[in-house]
């Protein structure tokens, strides 16, 4: 299906979204670029409250601290979407990895040598002894960025000890069998239990208030369910029998994933991906409201609204936040039963 | 049968919903907002300023000042001391009313006096702030024919000392020390042999009574002679004070004025967030609230729906907003750079815009319309980017593309900082976002830390911030700042937080402390004023005006720019 039949095929509400989610997608890309130039909604307190439509200089008024609200709802688009696509995307890739793995690793598929185990073990612990003495001592060289060759040089290094691409001398044969699918529906289970919102504000006071550090706190909040879906699916597939005849054939699994497992699982994670979407749209700016994980001279449609409690008579400083949080959410969740309600055209397994 | 527990079940939720944090609606309970939980209430290092206001419904000191005109009046004292002065002393003669008793009905004597006043000066107590604040008491003297009399012996003589004297919660010696553990020990002593007597297992044991949890919270062992007594404390909630039933003060004969307890109960609603607070205040949850919020405040004054059911009250405080630098740290050593920051705050701006002109600027921690002290000479460090870059560039800082650097010690050192405030403070968040701004603009990097107040203190102790920004809680009685600004308190834990402090300002602070001569005490002060501008370590905004609503069902209210700016124990609650 090309991409113009596409377009014809959606309902003016979708067509709405769509083009909603490109608008605010690209506001926040515009906002994001404007943010690395050090571009910040100036403050002129004199202009407080000034109302909107009634001058070109503030089309939709300002804030508390005359803050031109147009700008300030641009830059806002900014933080909305980082906090609600990029630790998604991670999440979901995250998500459909382990769940992947968990369905066809099983409780036996995965062996490690006990060695390795140890070395493993060895080099993690060596590492945290010496991070701390060794970060002081590029701090102390006025080399700080040399920190970051530390950390993706150990990371590489265990990444290949555990990938066997080191030519390590194993005196050791014995194998530990570890159940993969057990861990992971463990953590799946105490994970899943935990209102997400309720964890983000627990888990954003471990760190200080920074919108990436509540982007990695997101990531690993929002992992659960994308794991869940894909291991569902991928049992599922495994019982069928071109998956044995693939199998039998040698195909490699890189193959077998893009062809056989993407299409089935596609349209759930997909769909969860817009609701789980809207969802951090909501919930970042209810964190940004209640002033928490967001710095304070970060723009937030959230926190517009918390502002906008103190003044009954600048409606506008409630009303544009508002209707653009709105709409954003239910753009995405409009595009959400799109894909729903595609997913079993697309379902290898239907 | 199903029925029935459903409907049993419904109405116990429905009962446990309508009973959820509200007061009960006792005719004559006044419902107060509280910014913050008063963390601990104990008399001695009670947690921050509402605990002080709790405290001060629930001990008595022996004198108090008048909301009204600023007087000051006799309060567990039958009247004020009678003054004996000699070349090196001075001797306060005090006689504690008949009728003041404590809960188990022993009569409040010259006893309790002394043992309040060996708890502020014993070692192993976290009293280092009183300690310095009452070093001029060096004994008192109980009277050997009525115990509601002593006199205390104090070094020199200041006017101060007329309302300091007595400016101390006198606390019950037989609850807080009910083995007479240091009833034996004579104060003059324990002052003497301060540190010596820190090793006894007499003070240690006594120190573990006092620093024990149950003075802060137990609502069993924090009782006083005051008026009302704590039956609730939920953290973060409420504090619920009782009005006691046959409590001396009804029965005194004199002074009955400062003597009331006229609300039956006093329901503080713990509430952090400014705009939360508002809420409240505007569905008529509470009573009385202060600090409010200015652009509410003005615009619940013009508001006809609100002007129906509160008084707005806009009293001049003694509340100081200031920012607080780190003296102690290598990038503000130097006083240039910290004037230099001086300059980036835009005061004039603040008051007029963030303030709504409810706000008076000043040059020092001394209040303008105290014009006897104030140094009206002194000029504001007034906003200047410019000026503020000249600084930096005297104190060594290079501008590069990067920011301001400058080699310090060997160590090349970039001018960033962190600004920490309490969170929820929207005034506070006001000020930092337009000084980040302004800092901005001459190459600063600013990083914003909203906080709580807890993790705020702790920063403080530990000397682990950059920059703060707080309230001081002044009042225009006394100007001993020894415990906030010698040098000898600036280790941790100490009351000098922002490390200032040089040996000419530590004997300018003694020679103040002692002076008994307004005019040179005036000159002492305005001297100090000029010092501390210079030094910078404390970058003065402005004091508050005090923005308070108070229900319109409320009697006999008096404010004043005194602490917490209304006298509760007076309201009358209409029905």
């Amino acid at each position: 299906m090309n991409l113009a039949s596409t377009w014809r095929s959606l309902s003016i509400i979708e067509k709405f979204s769509l083009i909603w989610f490109l608008l605010f997608s690209a506001s926040a890309l515009i906002a994001h670029v404007l943010t690395i130039l050090g571009k910040e909604p100036v403050a002129y307190p004199e202009q407080s409250f000034l109302a909107p439509f009634e001058s070109y200089d503030h089309l939709l008024g300002t804030d508390h601290l005359g803050r031109d609200l147009l700008f300030y709802l641009l830059l806002s688009c900014r933080s909305a979407w980082l906090l609600a696509i990029p630790p998604l995307v991670i999440a979901t890739a995250f998500g459909i990895l382990t769940g992947t793995s968990a369905a066809i690793l099983g409780n036996t598929g995965l062996k490690i040598s006990s060695f390795k185990l140890i070395i493993l073990s060895f080099s993690l612990l060596l590492f945290f002894i010496l991070h701390e003495p060794l970060v002081k001592l590029v701090d102390m060289w006025g080399k700080g960025y040399l920190k970051y060759f530390i950390y993706s040089g150990t990371f590489l290094l265990l990444a290949l000890i555990a990938m066997n691409k080191l030519p390590l001398y194993i005196p050791l044969k014995k194998n530990l069998i570890v159940p993969v699918d057990e861990a992971l529906q463990k953590i799946i289970n105490v994970w899943s239990t935990l209102p997400k919102l309720l964890l983000l504000l627990v888990l954003s006071a471990f760190t200080p208030f920074s919108i990436y550090s509540l982007m990695g706190w997101i990531c690993v909040t929002y992992w659960v369910l994308p794991a869940r879906i894909t291991r569902a699916s991928v049992l599922q597939l495994r019982e069928e029998t071109y998956y044995e005849t693939t199998k039998a054939l040698g195909t490699p699994f890189q193959k077998v994933f893009i062809q056989f497992i993407w299409p089935s699982i596609k349209g759930p994670i997909l769909t969860n991906f817009c609701f789980a979407a809207s969802g951090l749209l909501g919930i970042g700016s209810t964190l940004a409201y209640l002033g928490i994980g967001i710095p304070p001279d970060v723009p937030s449609w959230g926190k517009l609204l918390a502002n906008s409690r103190y003044s009954i008579d600048a409606w506008w400083t409630f009303v544009f936040p508002a209707l653009l949080l709105l709409l954003s959410i239910l753009s995405l969740q409009s595009i959400g039963n799109r894909f729903s309600s595609k997913a079993n055209y697309e379902s290898v397994t239907k | 049968m199903k029925n029935n527990c459903a409907k049993s079940l419904g109405l116990l939720f429905l009962w446990l919903l309508s009973s959820c944090s509200t007061p009960s609606k006792d005719d004559s309970t006044i419902i107060i907002r509280l910014a913050q939980d008063p963390v601990s209430l104990n008399p001695i290092s009670y947690g921050n300023g509402h605990s002080l206001q709790l405290l001060n419904y629930i001990y008595q000191s022996l004198l108090v000042t008048e909301l009204k005109d600023k007087s000051i009046k006799p309060l567990l004292a039958v009247d004020l001391p009678t003054i004996r002065r000699d070349d090196t002393s001075s001797y306060f003669t005090f006689t504690i009313r008949p009728e003041a008793n404590w809960d188990n009905n022993s009569p409040v004597t010259a006893k309790d006096v002394a043992f309040s006043l060996k708890l502020l000066h014993s070692p192993l107590l976290e009293n280092e702030r009183w300690r310095a604040q009452f070093d001029f008491i060096q004994d008192i003297q109980l009277s050997p024919t009525n115990p509601k009399v002593f006199t205390l012996v104090c070094k020199g003589y200041t006017p101060e000392m007329k309302l300091m004297t007595g400016d101390y919660f006198v606390l019950p010696a037989y609850l807080f020390d009910p083995n007479g553990i240091i009833s034996n020990v004579p104060f003059r002593l324990i002052r003497q042999r301060f540190d010596s007597l820190s090793t006894t297992t007499t003070f240690k044991s006594f120190s573990k009574l006092i620093n024990n949890s149950n003075l802060a919270r137990d609502t069993a062992f924090i009782k006083g002679s005051g008026p009302y007594r704590i039956t609730k404390w939920n953290s973060g909630q409420i504090v619920v004070l009782d009005k006691k039933k046959s409590w001396w003060g009804n029965k005194a004969e004199k002074g009955k004025n400062v003597l009331n307890n006229n609300p039956s109960r006093l329901f503080f609603q713990i509430i952090p967030d400014n705009a939360a607070a508002i809420l409240a205040l505007k569905t008529r949850q509470i009573d009385v609230m202060d600090n409010v919020p200015l652009v509410s405040f003005l615009e619940m004054q013009k508001d006809l729906k609100y002007k129906e059911f509160y008084n707005f009250h806009s009293p001049p405080s003694y509340d100081l907003v200031y920012i607080g630098v780190n003296g102690k740290k290598k990038i503000f050593e130097d006083k240039q750079t910290r004037q230099a920051l001086a300059h980036l705050f835009n005061t004039s701006q603040l008051i007029s815009s963030v303030q709504g002109g409810l706000a008076t600027s000043t040059v020092g921690l001394v209040h303008p319309q105290e014009e006897e002290f104030y140094n009206s000479e002194l000029k504001k460090l007034e906003f200047d980017p410019n000026k503020a870059k000249t600084l930096l560039r005297l104190a060594g800082w290079q501008e590069t593309t990067e920011g301001w650097q400058k080699t310090i010690r060997g160590k090349l050192e970039k001018l960033h900082m962190n600004l920490i405030y309490r969170g929820g403070n929207s005034d506070f968040e006001n000020i930092a976002l337009l000084f980040k701004q302004n800092a901005l603009k001459i190459g600063i990097v600013v990083t914003l830390q909203p906080m709580e107040s807890s993790q705020i203190g702790e920063k403080l102790q530990s000397k682990n911030f950059d920059l703060f920004i707080r309230t001081l809680m002044g009042n225009p009685y006394f100007y001993n700042f020894i415990p906030l600004l010698h040098s000898s308190n600036s280790k941790e834990g100490g009351g000098n937080i922002t490390g200032f402090g040089t040996p000419a300002t530590d004997l300018l602070l003694e020679q103040i402390a002692e002076e008994e001569h307004i005019i040179e005490k005036a000159s002492l002060l305005k001297e100090l004023q000029r010092k501390m501008q210079e030094e910078s370590n404390m970058i003065f905004l402005y004091f508050m005006k005090n923005r308070i609503a108070i229900s319109k069902q409320i009697d006999s209210v008096v404010v004043s720019g005194i602490k917490p700016g209304y006298d509760v124990t007076r309201f009358i609650k209409k029905k």
